[in-house]
């Protein structure tokens, strides 16, 4: 999550809009994203899970909050029809800003 | 007089505090739940104590039953802590197969969620609305997980 916030400025300059999405009402990313973490970007809540299940990515009771959350993603939306995944390039055990490039690349072609 | 293993216990004991607080305690909290830094002091701690105590159990006037016994309870303690990082660090980060997600090149399905302004938006607009005066080019969709 963290690569992507950092690398605003790539994105934009590439007409890239970011998006984050998560289960958090509007409020509580208001506080946590906006105000605490500082970020810029849009960021839309999904407590139902709605765009969070038509994705797929629902985690279902995600072992140390036992709730359902998200699975960790980025989706670029190329092309403004289809998408390209990065979940090949994140991840732990990747390498630092290889989900970053991924995104790029893949809207560039 | 026979005196207690006073390390061994202590070490015994700490590891299941060490090991069970975690799903009971430190779970509440994202800084501990994220990565498990009070349960590994506690283990570390565990250890010293269950090191003084196999230590001392193996000294040649110990009887046999008490190099048994710490050697079961250190055991039993390192087999905890094998236990709790084995389910943070590898079946915490098992997911279930996503069947029904979109394929790469097919068509991003179109939603509508809440901002945090409290106002509805729709994929749909996110792709046509201009950044620095121009249309986006792609829209990046990060999920994350939230619960913050």
């Amino acid at each position: 999550m963290r690569s992507f916030p950092k690398n605003l400025d790539k994105f934009i300059d590439a007409g890239i809009r970011v998006v984050g999405i998560s289960v958090d009402t509007p409020e509580k990313t208001r506080d946590y994203m906006l105000q605490k973490a500082g970020y810029t970007f849009t960021f839309l809540s999904d407590p139902k899970l709605e765009a969070i299940g038509r994705y797929d990515l629902v985690h279902a009771k995600e072992l140390a909050s036992g709730k359902d959350i998200a699975r960790h993603r980025s989706l670029a939306h190329g092309d403004r029809e289809f998408f390209c995944d990065s979940a090949a390039g994140t991840g732990s055990r990747s390498r630092k800003g290889a989900a970053v490039k991924a995104v790029l690349t893949c809207v560039a072609s | 007089m026979k005196r207690l293993n006073w390390q061994i216990w202590a070490g015994f004991v700490l590891s299941l505090v060490a090991g069970f607080s975690y799903p009971f305690v430190f779970v509440r909290w994202p800084i501990t739940r994220e990565f498990p830094w009070a349960n590994l002091i506690l283990f570390a701690i565990a250890t010293v104590f269950l090191f003084l105590g196999l230590h001392r159990a193996f000294k040649p006037d110990k009887r046999i039953v008490s190099k048994i016994f710490s050697s079961l309870a250190a055991a039993f303690g390192l087999l905890l802590l094998a236990g709790l990082l084995f389910i943070i660090f590898v079946a915490g980060r098992w997911l279930p197969a996503s069947a029904a997600a979109p394929q790469v090149g097919q068509k991003a399905p179109d939603f509508t969620l809440t901002d945090s302004n409290d106002k509805p938006v729709t994929l749909a607009q996110l792709l046509t609305e201009p950044i620095n005066n121009k249309p986006p080019k792609a829209v990046l969709l990060i999920f994350y997980r939230g619960y913050w």
